[in-house]
Protein backbone atom coordinates (compact mmCIF):
# COMPACT_ATOMS: atom_id res chain seq x y z
CA UNK A 1 0.00 0.00 0.00
CA UNK A 2 2.89 2.59 0.64
CA UNK A 3 4.50 2.02 -2.45
CA UNK A 4 0.98 2.22 -4.11
CA UNK A 5 0.67 6.16 -2.15
CA UNK A 6 4.04 6.90 -3.55
CA UNK A 7 3.24 6.27 -7.24
CA UNK A 8 1.40 9.20 -8.06
CA UNK A 9 4.34 11.36 -6.68
CA UNK A 10 7.01 9.05 -8.97
CA UNK A 11 4.55 9.36 -12.05
CA UNK A 12 4.43 13.23 -11.54
CA UNK A 13 8.07 13.85 -11.38
CA UNK A 14 7.82 11.53 -14.82
CA UNK A 15 5.75 13.63 -16.17
CA UNK A 16 7.66 16.85 -14.99
CA UNK A 17 11.37 15.24 -15.63
CA UNK A 18 10.16 13.72 -18.83
CA UNK A 19 8.30 16.86 -20.28
CA UNK A 20 11.23 18.96 -19.61
CA UNK A 21 13.24 18.82 -22.57
CA UNK A 22 10.02 18.64 -25.12
CA UNK A 23 8.37 21.63 -23.59
CA UNK A 24 12.20 23.56 -23.61
CA UNK A 25 12.39 22.34 -27.33
CA UNK A 26 8.68 24.02 -27.77
CA UNK A 27 9.64 26.90 -26.24
CA UNK A 28 12.55 27.84 -28.26
CA UNK A 29 10.86 26.42 -31.49
CA UNK A 30 7.40 29.07 -31.02
CA UNK A 31 9.73 31.78 -30.09
CA UNK A 32 11.64 31.18 -33.52
CA UNK A 33 8.00 30.69 -34.84
CA UNK A 34 7.00 33.91 -33.61
CA UNK A 35 9.95 36.23 -34.37
CA UNK A 36 9.43 34.68 -37.95
CA UNK A 37 6.07 35.90 -37.65
CA UNK A 38 6.70 39.59 -36.71
CA UNK A 39 8.90 39.11 -39.54
CA UNK A 40 6.99 38.08 -42.30
CA UNK A 41 3.59 40.24 -40.79
CA UNK A 42 6.43 43.35 -41.00
CA UNK A 43 6.90 42.40 -44.40
CA UNK A 44 3.58 42.18 -45.41
CA UNK A 45 3.26 45.92 -44.02
CA UNK A 46 4.13 46.95 -47.93
CA UNK A 47 5.88 49.94 -48.12
CA UNK A 48 5.71 52.79 -50.66
CA UNK A 49 9.95 51.70 -50.64
CA UNK A 50 8.62 47.56 -51.28
CA UNK A 51 6.93 48.54 -54.20
CA UNK A 52 9.66 50.80 -55.87
CA UNK A 53 12.35 48.03 -54.98
CA UNK A 54 9.61 45.13 -56.51
CA UNK A 55 9.14 47.03 -59.95
CA UNK A 56 12.97 47.34 -61.26
CA UNK A 57 13.17 43.73 -59.62
CA UNK A 58 15.30 43.87 -56.90
CA UNK A 59 15.21 41.45 -54.39
CA UNK A 60 13.68 41.71 -50.36
CA UNK A 61 16.56 40.15 -49.09
CA UNK A 62 20.31 39.49 -50.02
CA UNK A 63 20.92 35.85 -49.47
CA UNK A 64 24.72 37.17 -48.78
CA UNK A 65 25.48 40.15 -47.12
CA UNK A 66 28.19 42.10 -47.79
CA UNK A 67 31.73 41.68 -46.16
CA UNK A 68 31.61 44.53 -43.20
CA UNK A 69 35.27 45.08 -44.14
CA UNK A 70 34.13 46.08 -47.22
CA UNK A 71 33.12 49.60 -47.72
CA UNK A 72 29.62 49.96 -50.28
CA UNK A 73 31.44 50.07 -53.41
CA UNK A 74 30.32 53.08 -56.25
CA UNK A 75 27.39 51.25 -58.66
CA UNK A 76 29.23 50.57 -62.13
CA UNK A 77 26.68 49.89 -64.47
CA UNK A 78 26.98 47.51 -67.61
CA UNK A 79 25.18 49.21 -70.18
CA UNK A 80 27.09 52.83 -69.33
CA UNK A 81 24.36 54.50 -68.38
CA UNK A 82 25.47 55.57 -65.56
CA UNK A 83 27.48 58.18 -66.64
CA UNK A 84 25.05 59.49 -68.60
CA UNK A 85 22.99 60.09 -65.47
CA UNK A 86 22.22 63.01 -63.95
CA UNK A 87 25.20 63.99 -61.62
CA UNK A 88 23.34 66.42 -59.45
CA UNK A 89 24.20 64.02 -56.10
CA UNK A 90 22.25 66.60 -53.83
CA UNK A 91 21.30 63.05 -51.79
CA UNK A 92 24.46 61.71 -52.40
CA UNK A 93 26.04 64.98 -50.77
CA UNK A 94 23.70 64.55 -48.09
CA UNK A 95 25.00 61.16 -47.35
CA UNK A 96 28.64 62.23 -47.04
CA UNK A 97 27.68 65.30 -45.13
CA UNK A 98 27.70 63.96 -41.83
CA UNK A 99 31.03 61.91 -42.83
CA UNK A 100 32.73 65.13 -43.83
CA UNK A 101 31.57 67.23 -41.36
CA UNK A 102 32.34 65.47 -38.13
CA UNK A 103 35.67 63.27 -39.41
CA UNK A 104 34.41 60.23 -36.86
CA UNK A 105 31.18 59.62 -36.11
CA UNK A 106 29.47 58.96 -33.01
CA UNK A 107 30.93 55.14 -32.27
CA UNK A 108 26.61 53.64 -31.88
CA UNK A 109 25.82 55.40 -35.35
CA UNK A 110 28.65 54.04 -37.49
CA UNK A 111 27.64 50.37 -35.18
CA UNK A 112 24.04 51.42 -36.37
CA UNK A 113 25.26 52.07 -39.69
CA UNK A 114 27.42 48.87 -39.92
CA UNK A 115 24.52 46.58 -38.33
CA UNK A 116 22.31 47.94 -41.16
CA UNK A 117 24.68 47.76 -43.93
CA UNK A 118 25.26 43.69 -43.63
CA UNK A 119 21.62 43.72 -43.30
CA UNK A 120 20.04 41.19 -45.61
CA UNK A 121 17.19 44.21 -45.82
CA UNK A 122 19.64 46.52 -46.50
CA UNK A 123 19.32 48.17 -50.25
CA UNK A 124 22.93 47.91 -50.89
CA UNK A 125 23.13 44.62 -50.38
CA UNK A 126 20.20 43.78 -51.85
CA UNK A 127 21.17 45.80 -55.24
CA UNK A 128 24.68 44.09 -55.29
CA UNK A 129 22.83 41.26 -55.49
CA UNK A 130 20.17 42.21 -58.13
CA UNK A 131 22.64 43.24 -60.01
CA UNK A 132 25.13 40.23 -60.70
CA UNK A 133 21.71 38.20 -61.14
CA UNK A 134 20.67 41.14 -63.84
CA UNK A 135 23.23 41.02 -65.90
CA UNK A 136 23.10 37.63 -67.19
CA UNK A 137 19.07 37.23 -66.68
CA UNK A 138 19.06 40.31 -68.92
CA UNK A 139 21.69 38.93 -71.47
CA UNK A 140 19.37 35.61 -72.18
CA UNK A 141 16.41 37.70 -71.95
CA UNK A 142 17.71 40.05 -74.33
CA UNK A 143 18.75 36.62 -76.57
CA UNK A 144 15.45 35.23 -76.83
CA UNK A 145 13.33 38.45 -77.39
CA UNK A 146 15.61 39.59 -80.49
CA UNK A 147 15.47 36.28 -82.04
CA UNK A 148 11.38 36.12 -81.43
CA UNK A 149 11.01 39.86 -82.69
CA UNK A 150 13.30 39.02 -85.12
CA UNK A 151 15.70 41.67 -85.29
CA UNK A 152 18.06 42.99 -87.81
CA UNK A 153 21.26 44.20 -86.51
CA UNK A 154 19.85 48.07 -86.74
CA UNK A 155 16.72 46.62 -84.65
CA UNK A 156 18.69 45.21 -82.38
CA UNK A 157 20.98 48.73 -82.05
CA UNK A 158 18.01 50.67 -81.18
CA UNK A 159 17.09 47.92 -79.20
CA UNK A 160 19.31 48.01 -76.93
CA UNK A 161 19.52 51.86 -77.47
CA UNK A 162 15.61 52.15 -75.64
CA UNK A 163 16.31 49.93 -73.08
CA UNK A 164 19.66 52.16 -71.87
CA UNK A 165 17.48 54.71 -72.63
CA UNK A 166 14.51 53.98 -70.30
CA UNK A 167 17.09 53.28 -67.85
CA UNK A 168 18.75 56.34 -67.63
CA UNK A 169 14.93 57.54 -67.53
CA UNK A 170 14.33 55.44 -65.02
CA UNK A 171 17.70 56.48 -62.64
CA UNK A 172 17.27 60.13 -63.39
CA UNK A 173 13.61 59.56 -61.99
CA UNK A 174 15.22 57.78 -58.75
CA UNK A 175 17.83 60.24 -58.45
CA UNK A 176 15.13 62.93 -58.72
CA UNK A 177 13.28 61.37 -55.84
CA UNK A 178 16.15 60.83 -53.42
CA UNK A 179 17.17 64.51 -53.80
CA UNK A 180 13.79 65.71 -52.94
CA UNK A 181 13.85 63.56 -49.53
CA UNK A 182 17.33 64.51 -49.06
CA UNK A 183 16.25 68.26 -49.24
CA UNK A 184 14.27 67.12 -46.11
CA UNK A 185 10.63 66.63 -48.04
CA UNK A 186 8.51 64.13 -46.68
CA UNK A 187 7.29 60.92 -48.71
CA UNK A 188 3.95 62.16 -49.09
CA UNK A 189 1.36 60.02 -50.95
CA UNK A 190 1.08 62.80 -53.60
CA UNK A 191 4.58 62.32 -54.01
CA UNK A 192 4.87 58.76 -54.39
CA UNK A 193 1.99 58.84 -57.11
CA UNK A 194 3.84 61.19 -58.71
CA UNK A 195 6.92 59.48 -58.92
CA UNK A 196 5.27 56.02 -59.99
CA UNK A 197 3.62 57.80 -63.00
CA UNK A 198 6.74 59.32 -64.03
CA UNK A 199 8.26 55.53 -63.47
CA UNK A 200 5.58 54.24 -65.64
CA UNK A 201 5.68 56.74 -68.28
CA UNK A 202 9.05 55.97 -68.84
CA UNK A 203 8.01 51.93 -69.41
CA UNK A 204 4.94 53.12 -71.50
CA UNK A 205 7.58 55.36 -73.69
CA UNK A 206 9.80 52.25 -73.82
CA UNK A 207 7.03 49.78 -75.35
CA UNK A 208 5.94 52.92 -77.99
CA UNK A 209 9.60 52.73 -79.24
CA UNK A 210 9.41 48.86 -80.00
CA UNK A 211 6.63 49.39 -81.67
CA UNK A 212 8.26 51.67 -83.56
CA UNK A 213 11.20 49.00 -83.98
CA UNK A 214 9.32 45.73 -84.10
CA UNK A 215 8.04 44.68 -88.00
CA UNK A 216 4.20 45.29 -88.07
CA UNK A 217 3.10 41.72 -88.08
CA UNK A 218 5.17 41.09 -84.48
CA UNK A 219 3.38 44.01 -82.67
CA UNK A 220 1.49 42.10 -80.93
CA UNK A 221 4.29 39.73 -79.84
CA UNK A 222 6.46 42.82 -78.68
CA UNK A 223 3.41 43.96 -76.30
CA UNK A 224 4.20 40.39 -74.22
CA UNK A 225 7.45 41.64 -73.73
CA UNK A 226 8.00 41.62 -69.82
CA UNK A 227 10.02 45.42 -69.58
CA UNK A 228 10.54 44.96 -65.73
CA UNK A 229 12.61 42.16 -66.99
CA UNK A 230 15.27 44.97 -68.41
CA UNK A 231 15.74 47.28 -65.49
CA UNK A 232 18.46 47.33 -64.41
CA UNK A 233 18.92 47.29 -60.21
CA UNK A 234 21.26 49.75 -60.25
CA UNK A 235 18.47 52.24 -61.31
CA UNK A 236 18.00 51.88 -57.22
CA UNK A 237 21.23 53.50 -56.42
CA UNK A 238 20.09 56.80 -55.37
CA UNK A 239 17.86 55.65 -52.95
CA UNK A 240 20.30 54.20 -51.06
CA UNK A 241 21.12 57.14 -48.92
CA UNK A 242 17.22 57.89 -48.38
CA UNK A 243 16.22 54.24 -47.89
CA UNK A 244 15.05 55.26 -44.20
CA UNK A 245 12.72 57.89 -45.41
CA UNK A 246 11.46 55.96 -47.93
CA UNK A 247 10.69 52.75 -45.52
CA UNK A 248 9.00 54.86 -42.91
CA UNK A 249 6.60 56.22 -45.89
CA UNK A 250 3.19 54.54 -45.12
CA UNK A 251 2.58 52.06 -48.14
CA UNK A 252 -0.65 50.76 -50.42
CA UNK A 253 -2.30 48.70 -48.18
CA UNK A 254 -2.14 50.98 -45.37
CA UNK A 255 -3.80 53.35 -47.41
CA UNK A 256 -7.31 54.63 -46.20
CA UNK A 257 -9.92 54.18 -49.09
CA UNK A 258 -12.03 57.04 -49.43
CA UNK A 259 -15.37 57.26 -51.64
CA UNK A 260 -14.74 59.41 -54.67
CA UNK A 261 -18.25 60.63 -54.47
CA UNK A 262 -20.50 62.21 -57.14
CA UNK A 263 -18.66 63.91 -59.79
CA UNK B 1 -9.81 -8.47 2.53
CA UNK B 2 -7.50 -7.10 0.43
CA UNK B 3 -6.88 -3.33 0.32
CA UNK B 4 -8.62 -2.80 -3.37
CA UNK B 5 -12.04 -4.55 -1.98
CA UNK B 6 -11.85 -1.88 1.21
CA UNK B 7 -11.53 0.78 -1.16
CA UNK B 8 -14.28 -0.19 -3.02
CA UNK B 9 -16.48 -1.00 -0.25
CA UNK B 10 -15.55 2.84 1.23
CA UNK B 11 -16.35 4.37 -2.17
CA UNK B 12 -19.69 2.30 -2.38
CA UNK B 13 -20.21 3.90 1.33
CA UNK B 14 -19.93 6.99 0.42
CA UNK B 15 -22.55 6.36 -2.38
CA UNK B 16 -25.00 5.12 0.06
CA UNK B 17 -24.39 7.19 2.77
CA UNK B 18 -24.73 10.22 0.27
CA UNK B 19 -28.10 8.59 -0.93
CA UNK B 20 -29.15 8.09 2.87
CA UNK B 21 -28.33 11.93 3.84
CA UNK B 22 -30.25 12.90 0.82
CA UNK B 23 -26.60 14.88 -0.32
CA UNK B 24 -26.52 12.88 -3.29
CA UNK B 25 -30.13 15.24 -4.73
CA UNK B 26 -28.34 18.19 -3.61
CA UNK B 27 -25.23 17.81 -5.33
CA UNK B 28 -27.30 16.50 -8.43
CA UNK B 29 -29.89 19.10 -7.97
CA UNK B 30 -27.00 21.93 -7.46
CA UNK B 31 -25.04 20.33 -10.56
CA UNK B 32 -28.52 20.10 -12.67
CA UNK B 33 -29.33 23.83 -11.65
CA UNK B 34 -26.13 25.64 -12.55
CA UNK B 35 -26.14 23.50 -16.10
CA UNK B 36 -29.76 24.34 -16.78
CA UNK B 37 -29.42 28.52 -15.65
CA UNK B 38 -26.30 28.61 -17.48
CA UNK B 39 -28.18 26.92 -20.79
CA UNK B 40 -30.83 29.30 -20.73
CA UNK B 41 -29.08 32.67 -19.81
CA UNK B 42 -26.37 32.22 -22.69
CA UNK B 43 -29.04 31.43 -25.25
CA UNK B 44 -30.48 34.40 -24.37
CA UNK B 45 -27.45 36.74 -24.41
CA UNK B 46 -26.40 34.59 -27.65
CA UNK B 47 -29.93 35.53 -29.01
CA UNK B 48 -29.62 39.50 -28.16
CA UNK B 49 -26.23 39.68 -29.14
CA UNK B 50 -27.09 37.94 -33.00
CA UNK B 51 -30.21 40.37 -32.81
CA UNK B 52 -28.14 43.48 -32.49
CA UNK B 53 -25.56 42.27 -35.08
CA UNK B 54 -28.40 41.62 -37.51
CA UNK B 55 -29.51 45.04 -37.73
CA UNK B 56 -25.99 46.22 -37.40
CA UNK B 57 -25.80 45.06 -40.92
CA UNK B 58 -28.99 45.13 -41.78
CA UNK B 59 -30.03 41.75 -42.08
CA UNK B 60 -33.23 40.08 -41.05
CA UNK B 61 -33.57 39.54 -37.56
CA UNK B 62 -33.13 35.40 -36.93
CA UNK B 63 -35.85 33.40 -34.20
CA UNK B 64 -32.95 31.34 -33.40
CA UNK B 65 -30.01 31.83 -31.70
CA UNK B 66 -26.76 30.44 -32.57
CA UNK B 67 -27.50 30.88 -36.61
CA UNK B 68 -25.69 33.86 -37.21
CA UNK B 69 -22.95 32.62 -34.25
CA UNK B 70 -22.51 29.39 -36.85
CA UNK B 71 -21.98 31.89 -39.52
CA UNK B 72 -19.62 33.82 -38.03
CA UNK B 73 -17.31 31.21 -37.07
CA UNK B 74 -16.91 30.61 -40.42
CA UNK B 75 -15.56 33.98 -41.64
CA UNK B 76 -11.67 34.54 -41.64
CA UNK B 77 -12.24 37.49 -39.99
CA UNK B 78 -13.75 36.08 -37.07
CA UNK B 79 -11.51 33.49 -37.03
CA UNK B 80 -8.69 35.87 -37.04
CA UNK B 81 -10.11 37.42 -34.03
CA UNK B 82 -10.48 34.72 -32.04
CA UNK B 83 -7.30 33.31 -32.68
CA UNK B 84 -5.49 36.40 -31.17
CA UNK B 85 -7.97 35.95 -28.31
CA UNK B 86 -7.39 32.77 -27.55
CA UNK B 87 -3.44 32.80 -29.11
CA UNK B 88 -4.02 29.23 -29.04
CA UNK B 89 -3.75 28.03 -32.56
CA UNK B 90 -4.07 24.26 -31.60
CA UNK B 91 -7.29 24.77 -29.64
CA UNK B 92 -8.56 27.43 -31.78
CA UNK B 93 -8.33 24.71 -34.81
CA UNK B 94 -9.87 22.37 -32.93
CA UNK B 95 -12.85 24.20 -31.40
CA UNK B 96 -13.53 25.83 -34.89
CA UNK B 97 -16.69 25.10 -36.56
CA UNK B 98 -18.25 23.98 -33.36
CA UNK B 99 -21.98 24.93 -31.91
CA UNK B 100 -21.87 28.24 -29.90
CA UNK B 101 -23.79 26.73 -27.23
CA UNK B 102 -21.57 23.62 -27.32
CA UNK B 103 -18.63 26.07 -26.56
CA UNK B 104 -20.84 28.32 -23.96
CA UNK B 105 -21.60 24.79 -21.96
CA UNK B 106 -18.37 23.51 -22.06
CA UNK B 107 -16.57 27.21 -20.71
CA UNK B 108 -19.16 27.03 -18.04
CA UNK B 109 -18.32 23.67 -17.25
CA UNK B 110 -14.79 24.15 -16.80
CA UNK B 111 -15.14 27.67 -15.32
CA UNK B 112 -18.22 26.31 -12.47
CA UNK B 113 -17.09 22.82 -11.77
CA UNK B 114 -13.60 23.22 -9.47
CA UNK B 115 -15.54 25.49 -7.28
CA UNK B 116 -18.64 23.53 -7.14
CA UNK B 117 -16.42 20.23 -6.45
CA UNK B 118 -14.84 22.36 -3.44
CA UNK B 119 -18.31 23.08 -1.94
CA UNK B 120 -19.70 19.79 -2.67
CA UNK B 121 -17.02 17.80 -1.18
CA UNK B 122 -14.51 20.12 0.31
CA UNK B 123 -15.86 18.87 4.20
CA UNK B 124 -16.23 15.06 3.68
CA UNK B 125 -13.14 14.08 5.45
CA UNK B 126 -13.25 16.24 8.30
CA UNK B 127 -16.94 15.96 8.70
CA UNK B 128 -15.82 12.71 9.87
CA UNK B 129 -12.57 13.06 11.60
CA UNK B 130 -14.70 15.60 13.09
CA UNK B 131 -17.66 13.95 14.53
CA UNK B 132 -15.40 10.75 15.32
CA UNK B 133 -16.87 8.50 12.83
CA UNK B 134 -13.65 7.67 11.46
CA UNK B 135 -12.66 5.85 14.37
CA UNK B 136 -15.62 3.07 14.10
CA UNK B 137 -14.14 2.56 10.28
CA UNK B 138 -10.52 2.64 10.86
CA UNK B 139 -10.79 -0.34 12.96
CA UNK B 140 -11.82 -2.07 10.03
CA UNK B 141 -10.02 -0.40 7.29
CA UNK B 142 -6.91 1.42 6.73
CA UNK B 143 -6.62 4.52 6.49
CA UNK B 144 -5.31 4.73 3.62
CA UNK B 145 -8.08 2.62 1.66
CA UNK B 146 -10.65 5.10 3.92
CA UNK B 147 -9.07 8.30 2.23
CA UNK B 148 -8.72 7.35 -1.21
CA UNK B 149 -12.21 5.48 -0.86
CA UNK B 150 -13.46 8.57 -0.51
CA UNK B 151 -12.13 10.36 -2.52
CA UNK B 152 -13.56 7.88 -5.61
CA UNK B 153 -16.35 7.92 -4.16
CA UNK B 154 -16.78 11.44 -4.57
CA UNK B 155 -14.87 11.37 -7.66
CA UNK B 156 -17.85 9.76 -9.63
CA UNK B 157 -20.59 10.80 -7.61
CA UNK B 158 -19.97 14.16 -9.27
CA UNK B 159 -18.98 12.47 -12.74
CA UNK B 160 -22.67 11.44 -12.38
CA UNK B 161 -23.85 15.07 -11.79
CA UNK B 162 -21.75 16.36 -14.96
CA UNK B 163 -23.07 13.61 -16.86
CA UNK B 164 -26.60 14.76 -16.29
CA UNK B 165 -26.01 18.44 -15.83
CA UNK B 166 -24.69 17.72 -19.39
CA UNK B 167 -27.91 16.48 -20.69
CA UNK B 168 -29.97 18.63 -18.95
CA UNK B 169 -28.60 21.84 -20.65
CA UNK B 170 -28.44 20.09 -24.18
CA UNK B 171 -32.70 19.27 -23.53
CA UNK B 172 -32.77 23.47 -22.45
CA UNK B 173 -30.98 23.84 -25.51
CA UNK B 174 -32.94 21.22 -27.81
CA UNK B 175 -36.06 23.42 -26.50
CA UNK B 176 -34.63 26.34 -27.20
CA UNK B 177 -32.49 26.02 -30.41
CA UNK B 178 -34.90 24.32 -32.72
CA UNK B 179 -32.43 23.54 -35.10
CA UNK B 180 -29.60 22.47 -32.66
CA UNK B 181 -31.30 19.45 -31.18
CA UNK B 182 -29.07 16.87 -33.12
CA UNK B 183 -27.57 13.85 -32.07
CA UNK B 184 -24.13 15.28 -32.44
CA UNK B 185 -24.44 18.49 -30.05
CA UNK B 186 -25.94 15.97 -27.39
CA UNK B 187 -22.91 13.11 -27.76
CA UNK B 188 -20.96 16.63 -28.05
CA UNK B 189 -21.92 18.13 -24.75
CA UNK B 190 -21.16 14.91 -22.66
CA UNK B 191 -18.29 14.98 -24.25
CA UNK B 192 -17.52 18.13 -22.56
CA UNK B 193 -18.66 17.18 -19.34
CA UNK B 194 -16.60 14.48 -19.19
CA UNK B 195 -13.61 16.74 -19.82
CA UNK B 196 -14.95 18.94 -17.16
CA UNK B 197 -15.08 15.90 -15.08
CA UNK B 198 -11.17 15.02 -15.30
CA UNK B 199 -10.41 18.65 -15.06
CA UNK B 200 -12.05 18.45 -11.77
CA UNK B 201 -10.38 15.58 -10.24
CA UNK B 202 -7.14 17.73 -9.32
CA UNK B 203 -9.62 20.06 -7.57
CA UNK B 204 -11.20 17.24 -5.57
CA UNK B 205 -7.79 15.91 -4.76
CA UNK B 206 -6.73 19.05 -2.98
CA UNK B 207 -10.34 20.03 -1.45
CA UNK B 208 -10.08 16.25 -0.20
CA UNK B 209 -6.36 16.64 1.31
CA UNK B 210 -6.77 19.68 2.69
CA UNK B 211 -9.63 18.43 4.61
CA UNK B 212 -7.93 16.05 6.10
CA UNK B 213 -5.50 18.57 8.04
CA UNK B 214 -8.90 20.01 9.92
CA UNK B 215 -11.72 18.72 12.10
CA UNK B 216 -13.91 21.72 10.83
CA UNK B 217 -16.06 20.95 8.14
CA UNK B 218 -16.50 24.69 7.63
CA UNK B 219 -12.68 25.24 7.45
CA UNK B 220 -11.98 22.69 5.73
CA UNK B 221 -14.18 24.31 3.17
CA UNK B 222 -12.63 27.74 3.51
CA UNK B 223 -9.25 25.91 3.24
CA UNK B 224 -10.82 24.61 -0.21
CA UNK B 225 -12.01 27.89 -1.30
CA UNK B 226 -8.63 29.70 -0.71
CA UNK B 227 -6.58 26.52 -2.66
CA UNK B 228 -8.25 26.85 -5.68
CA UNK B 229 -8.00 30.72 -5.74
CA UNK B 230 -4.42 30.16 -4.67
CA UNK B 231 -4.61 27.75 -7.77
CA UNK B 232 -6.01 30.38 -10.15
CA UNK B 233 -3.75 33.58 -9.14
CA UNK B 234 -0.82 31.67 -9.47
CA UNK B 235 -1.62 30.21 -12.94
CA UNK B 236 -2.44 33.74 -13.78
CA UNK B 237 1.15 35.04 -12.29
CA UNK B 238 3.17 32.37 -13.86
CA UNK B 239 2.17 33.38 -17.19
CA UNK B 240 2.67 36.76 -16.81
CA UNK B 241 5.68 36.28 -15.40
CA UNK B 242 7.44 33.85 -17.58
CA UNK B 243 10.21 35.58 -19.76
CA UNK B 244 12.28 33.96 -22.01
CA UNK B 245 15.93 33.77 -20.59
CA UNK B 246 16.78 34.15 -16.50
CA UNK B 247 15.02 32.06 -13.81
CA UNK B 248 11.56 33.98 -15.13
CA UNK B 249 12.47 30.60 -18.12
CA UNK B 250 11.36 28.39 -15.66
CA UNK B 251 8.22 29.62 -13.76
CA UNK B 252 5.96 27.27 -16.66
CA UNK B 253 8.15 24.27 -15.45
CA UNK B 254 6.44 25.11 -11.74
CA UNK B 255 3.45 26.10 -13.36
CA UNK B 256 3.02 22.15 -14.29
CA UNK B 257 2.05 21.66 -10.51
CA UNK B 258 -1.19 23.39 -11.04
CA UNK B 259 -4.23 21.96 -13.14
CA UNK B 260 -4.81 24.88 -14.93
CA UNK B 261 -1.51 24.59 -17.14
CA UNK B 262 -2.81 21.36 -18.14
CA UNK B 263 -6.86 22.68 -19.00
CA UNK B 264 -6.17 23.71 -22.53
CA UNK B 265 -5.13 19.72 -23.57
CA UNK B 266 -8.25 18.94 -22.40
CA UNK B 267 -10.28 21.62 -24.78
CA UNK B 268 -8.05 19.40 -28.13
CA UNK B 269 -9.46 16.68 -30.32
CA UNK B 270 -6.03 14.67 -31.09
CA UNK B 271 -5.70 11.70 -29.11
CA UNK B 272 -2.26 12.41 -27.69
CA UNK B 273 -3.00 16.04 -25.79
CA UNK B 274 -6.16 14.48 -24.48
CA UNK B 275 -4.34 11.24 -22.89
CA UNK B 276 -1.61 13.26 -21.71
CA UNK B 277 -3.42 16.00 -19.68
CA UNK B 278 -5.58 13.61 -18.63
CA UNK B 279 -3.20 11.40 -17.33
CA UNK B 280 -1.32 14.28 -15.34
CA UNK B 281 -4.49 15.81 -14.13
CA UNK B 282 -5.40 12.56 -12.53
CA UNK B 283 -2.33 12.47 -11.46
CA UNK B 284 -2.04 15.50 -10.14
CA UNK B 285 -5.56 14.50 -7.85
CA UNK B 286 -4.06 11.94 -6.38
CA UNK B 287 -0.65 13.53 -5.45
CA UNK B 288 -2.64 16.49 -3.87
CA UNK B 289 -4.46 13.68 -1.75
CA UNK B 290 -2.00 11.66 -0.96
CA UNK B 291 -0.07 15.20 0.40
CA UNK B 292 -3.17 15.97 2.36
CA UNK B 293 -3.20 12.17 4.00
CA UNK B 294 0.53 12.30 4.79
CA UNK B 295 -0.48 14.70 7.58
CA UNK B 296 -3.69 12.64 8.58
CA UNK B 297 -1.47 8.96 8.42
CA UNK B 298 -0.27 9.55 12.16
CA UNK B 299 -2.46 11.58 13.22
CA UNK B 300 -4.91 11.28 16.45
CA UNK B 301 -8.26 10.39 15.42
Amino acid sequence: MKSFLLLPFAVLIGILIGGWAPREELRMLRREMDDLKTKTSSREKDSRFDAITRMVQIPERATHVPDPDRKPAAAVRDTGVTAAAPTTHVAQAATDAPATATNTPPPQDAENEEIRRTSPEDLQARIEEAKELWATRVQIARSQWLNRLKLDAEATALFDASIDAMNAELQATMQGLADTLALGEEMTPELGVRFFNEMTTSLVRTYDDLAVIVPDELRGEASQLEITDFIDPAVAEPLIAVQHKLENAPGSSGRRRYSRGPR
Amino acid sequence: MSTLVQTWHIACYEWFDALRSRRALVVLLLYLAAAVCNMHWSINLLHRLESELATALQLPATEQAGVVSTALWKSKPFQRMMKRMTQNDLVLHDITGKHPIELIYAWFAFFYTPLLVVLVAGNRIAEEIGSGAVRYVIFRTSRASWSIGKFIGQMFMIGLALLLSGTSAYIVAKIRLAGSGTPDLFLNMVQWSLRAWIYSIPYLGLAMGLSHLTRSPSKATVMGILAITACFVLSILIRHFTADTGWRAYLPHLGQLLPDAHKMLLWRNAPAPLIAGSATLVTLGFCYLFTGYAFFRTRDV
